[in-house]
């Protein structure tokens, strides 16, 4: 069965075509996307822009095209943080439904967690023990812990990489005093739950998901993309904290120039680093290990154990 | 990938925004074992006291992928015409040049630090090597170390080839230590912009490799293998000989798809005869060949 997963995220509206099986690990198989990066595309009363706007509408009608281009037979349109908190996110929606007949599920910060949460589980499996999974998108930062394939925990805080640039980090080169209050916001909000994650216990395996992981375990050595889904990618304190201090120099264009970092994350690059720095930190995680299967793939499998749960 | 562009239609004057989207075929990918593209290749300096020549006729017959050069005090070494003939002959890439920045080549070529580093990457550039490997300046050198590391990012930008500098150690007397470079024998701590790592100089400065290779990430550009035992001289023994994590370091190589070379730069001046000599650089080879590949699978 092919399924159509549409994420609107706060960078990237991704549509990923996907062979998917009650019982097996889902397959992708084409995937379309654009950077639109909606967290930064607010206007001053934090709201999507009209051009925003026109950009999703687009982006939705063509992935329609590519959906019927490629057989699938289900779509999953889901949305995230952008949506959820811009100050038109119930007009927006309104406007996807009437011009393209697509209703996007909004998704909350908690399900976004759980569901995150639960592909981790199935990626990496019951020998992980009690797993802690932390996950930097565009516009928040989710944190999951659990011992089955719902987290005991799930937490979403306002630190996504794409929000605090935009917020607190607009300059070509951070500015020290800014990086520093951010720095403090960004403890200070993580530290607020650390208590109900350690309550738990320590975890026995601690994971990332998200580009933003995904390209702060290239920087520090980690394999590229090419090297397939199955390589161990690590991203260890030390190697991480060493380049904090380098990014914060860095002007957005010498970011953009380190191995696998992409022109257009290369600005969110540094408060990604921040908020990465601040988590291992605080959660006391010297090294995380990048786990390919995120939110997206969270949602087909809880589809998948529905279809299976109706069909048995 | 292919990219392309929709303009859809909205309002009357005004242009709509354009959509730039990313269409990819994602095709499964079933290996399981992964082996890098990764050149291991022989350093000339590895069959001293014999010649360059002899190290590129070493390399033909014992199956390296290519040579790095090391530009010294062997008058072949210093000739690019000679070397391209060799390189010609024996069917063999120059794949990197070693930069005479050593104690023992600091009148080869030229006394001037700057014009030394021109010349080995007009080097590169016209042998087809993508790489200068260069140690960073001795303390003495007051001025060239001043502007060591701004002026050696600046000739980056001007070339495709890549300048990758070299971790050094503190020199050692009885319980002496004697820093002889700046900045630094540890150059993870300068902002440049590709290193090579030296396992032989790592055991010599008593550090963890790994803890290195970590500070380098995705900056680490070339590889000298070798191993060492721990003690005060940097011996650049045949790799697997000494206690220096050479096997795993190749083997994370190969896990994170490393782009650059893998070279032997080891000594074998007490090898014994020609053929002794010839039997280590196979053992090298081989050993590098085995552990330059890694499971899919394994974590």
């Amino acid at each position: 069965m092919r399924l159509g997963v549409l994420d609107v995220g706060s960078n990237t509206v991704h549509f990923l075509v996907v062979d998917a099986h009650p019982g097996a690990a889902p397959l992708p198989a084409y995937s379309h996307k654009a950077e639109l990066r909606l967290a930064e595309l607010l206007d001053a009363q934090g709201a999507i822009s009209e051009a925003g706007i026109e950009l999703l509408i687009g982006m939705i009608a063509s992935s329609i095209r590519v959906a019927e281009d490629k057989g699938v037979v289900d779509l999953l349109p889901f949305a995230t943080s952008a949506v959820r908190e811009a100050a038109n996110g119930e007009a927006v929606l309104k406007r996807v439904q009437d011009e393209t007949g697509i209703e996007l599920q909004v998704l909350s910060g908690e399900e976004e967690a759980r569901l995150t949460f639960l592909a981790v589980r199935r990626w990496f499996g019951w020998s992980s023990g009690r797993l802690l999974d932390l996950d930097i998108g565009g516009g928040s930062l989710e944190i999951a812990c659990g011992l089955d394939e719902q987290p005991d925990a799930a937490f979403s805080l306002p630190l996504g990489a794409g929000r605090l640039t935009a917020g607190w980090l607009p300059d070509e080169v951070a500015d020290p005093e800014r990086l520093r209050d951010l720095r403090r916001h960004i403890r200070a909000e993580i530290a607020g739950v650390v208590g109900e994650v350690a309550r738990l216990g320590p975890p026995d395996h601690a994971v990332a998901t998200s580009k933003t992981f995904k390209q702060l375990a290239r920087m520090t050595g980690a394999a590229p993309a090419e090297a397939g889904l199955l390589v161990t990618r690590r991203l260890t304190r030390s190697g991480l904290s060493a380049w904090v201090p380098r990014l914060s120099a860095m002007t957005v264009a010498e970011r953009a120039r380190i191995p696998g970092v992409s022109e257009g994350r290369a600005k969110q690059l540094l408060a990604g680093a921040l908020v990465a720095d601040a988590a291992m930190d605080l959660f006391g995680l010297d090294e995380l290990d990048i786990c390919p299967w995120a939110l997206r793939e969270g949602i087909i499998l809880r589809r998948l154990d529905t279809l299976a749960a109706q069909n048995g | 990938m292919r990219r392309r562009a929709i303009r859809k239609a909205a309002g009357s004057e005004r242009p709509a925004p354009l959509l730039r989207t990313t269409d990819r075929l994602v095709l499964p990918r079933h290996p399981a074992l992964h082996v890098p593209d990764t050149k291991v290749a022989l350093s000339t300096a590895s069959v001293y006291p014999e010649s360059t020549s002899i190290a590129f006729e070493l390399a033909a017959k014992l199956g390296y992928d290519g040579v790095e050069v090391m530009v010294w005090n062997d008058p072949v070494s210093q000739d690019l015409d000679a070397l391209r003939a060799l390189s010609d002959k024996h069917q063999l890439p120059i794949l990197a040049v070693h930069a005479p920045c050593l104690l023992i080549t600091q009148r080869v070529w030229t006394t001037d630090p700057w014009t030394k580093l021109v010349r080995a990457r007009a080097a590169a550039e016209k042998l087809g090597a993508d790489t200068v490997v260069v140690h960073p300046p001795f303390r003495w050198q007051r001025q060239y170390a001043r502007e060591f590391v701004r002026g050696i990012n600046r000739m980056a930008d001007e070339t495709e080839v890549r300048f990758a500098v070299e971790n050094m150690y503190p020199w050692r007397y009885r319980d002496r230590e004697m820093l002889a470079y700046a900045p630094g024998w540890d150059v993870t701590d300068e902002e440049y912009r590709h290193f090579t790592i030296d396992l032989s100089h790592v055991s010599t400065s008593r550090i963890d490799a790994f803890e290195m290779v970590d500070r380098m990430g995705a900056r680490l550009a070339h590889v000298h293998l070798a191993d060492g035992s721990g003690s005060g001289k940097d011996e650049h023994l045949i790799p697997g000989r000494g206690n220096q994590p050479c096997a795993e370091l190749l083997e994370r190589l190969a896990r994170t798809g490393f782009g650059g070379h893998v070279v032997l730069e080891v000594n074998t001046r007490r090898s014994g005869s020609p053929a002794e000599r010839e039997s280590d650089l196979a053992e090298a080879l081989a050993f590098t060949r085995l552990h330059l590949a890694s499971a899919t699978r394994v974590r």
